[in-house]
């Protein structure tokens, strides 16, 4: 019942102010738009790398929402005095934020598959698996660092700094490569290269079940 | 009830607790006064297991605060200088999720006639970042005694509420302990703390009997 609660809270919470996301939206369409107009190269090669570009700077926005919204008035207590494990609470708060970036993603995916010009029908599956390994990878090391940075004084720069640091070689530059491929049609091709942005996801999650008791503490 | 002893804690080179030992009965409200600094609020967040101690021991209602935080979480409910209130919902929805939280689905009737003690029902469909800090007092006080704590830790309950606001929240703390619970409120003066029976000082994180 909690976790099904801290979910349905963030989503609330995230659309009855829904600023954060639309900043995301504008966020990725700009990149979008300026690689298009940057970089006249083969559009499918270059739309790949625009879209998670777009995707992995405007989710950053998405992600520093997650626990920064529990220190407005300290309801992080409020989590933490519940009867959810910890574990629980941060595994809610990632589930949320897969949501939230699942509803940015299919945006910024439709307009610059969309802006490229892209044949969905021959990449639909590669690209639909790219983007839930990449999304799952995302939204679990960012929920990871926004629970590292909840205690920090300078916890909104932290965490972007935290998923630039390790989500550039282990979820951005794997899931374009996927992508890439994708859009080459070559779905067993962009589902190899998902076993870097899959095992981090895996990775953070399991240091996730072992430390969040700590990471959380006072 | 509560028992602890030897309850130290730092932070860095400041001691906020210094070896607090005390114990609140079942059916009693215990008062801690003390002036700014001395280590009031750390005491009730090791109590309610937000901090950890770095020495001593404790128990709250039977189950030891290291070894078994979730039983003591299960069992207590806190009410905090910030109000733990989510301004983009409404009372009804903060009240609807802090149950959830607890384990607990609120009917729409059990609702309004939360509220209705503390003379929130009129508000229940306004977010909470319109209220005064007088009603998010009053809303603070009200989530606290969602599914039957037996034990309250109160940080300046009173502080921020009207003459009606303070009538109301004595009253529940008495039923609350002539029922059999536990109260373990803070307080800067005697006068915020005249629901309880007893009361201690706390200076400089040091505990006298007063």
């Amino acid at each position: 019942m909690s976790f099904a609660a801290i979910v349905g809270k963030d989503l609330r919470l995230e659309f009855r102010r829904p600023e954060t996301l639309l900043a995301a939206f504008l966020l990725g369409l700009g990149v979008l738009l300026a690689l298009r107009l940057a970089l006249p190269a083969d559009p499918r090669a270059t739309g790949a790398a625009a879209i998670w570009l777009a995707l992995f700077l405007s989710g950053t926005l998405v992600l520093l929402r997650g626990f920064a919204r529990e220190h407005e008035d300290g309801t992080l207590d409020l989590l933490l005095l519940s009867r959810a494990s910890r574990w629980g609470i941060f595994t809610a708060k990632a589930a949320a934020a897969f949501v939230s970036l699942g509803l940015l993603a299919a945006f910024v995916t439709a307009v610059g598959v969309a802006m490229y010009e892209i044949d969905l029908g021959l990449s639909g599956a590669g690209l639909a698996a790219a983007l839930a390994v990449g999304l799952f990878a995302l939204a679990v090391l960012g929920t990871y660092a926004g629970a590292l940075s909840a205690r920090a004084r300078d916890r909104q720069a932290l965490l972007p700094a935290v998923l630039v640091a390790i989500g550039l070689f282990t979820i951005l530059l794997p899931c374009v490569s996927a992508t890439l491929h994708a859009f080459f049609g070559e779905t067993w091709g962009a589902l190899a290269d998902l076993r870097f942005p899959a095992a981090t996801g895996l990775a953070v999650l399991a240091l996730a079940a072992v430390t969040i008791d700590r990471v959380l503490e006072e | 009830m509560i028992r602890a002893s030897g309850l130290t804690k730092r932070f860095g080179a400041r001691v906020a607790l210094d070896a607090v030992s005390l114990e609140v009965q079942a059916g009693q409200a215990v008062a801690v006064i003390g002036p700014n600094g001395s280590g009031k609020t750390t005491l009730l967040r090791v109590l309610s297991t937000l901090g950890r101690p770095d020495s001593g021991s404790a128990t709250v209602t039977g189950a030891d605060l290291l070894r078994e935080p979730e039983r003591v979480r299960a069992s207590t409910a806190v009410v905090l200088h910030h109000f733990m209130v989510y301004d983009d919902l409404t009372l009804e929805e903060n009240l609807r999720f802090a149950a959830a939280l607890r384990g607990l689905r609120l009917s729409d009737a059990t609702v309004a006639e939360r509220l209705r003690v503390f003379g929130l029902e009129a508000r229940a469909h306004e977010r909470a970042a319109t209220l005064s800090r007088g009603n998010r007092q009053r809303f603070a006080i009200t989530r606290a005694f969602l599914g039957a704590p037996r034990v309250l830790l109160l940080d300046e309950p009173l502080s921020g509420l009207d003459e009606e606001g303070r009538a109301l929240a004595e009253r529940a703390f008495t039923d609350f302990t002539a029922r059999g619970g536990t109260i373990l409120a803070t307080a800067h003066r005697d006068r915020d703390a005249a629901f309880c029976a007893r009361s201690l000082r706390l200076d400089r994180g040091a505990l006298a009997a007063g």
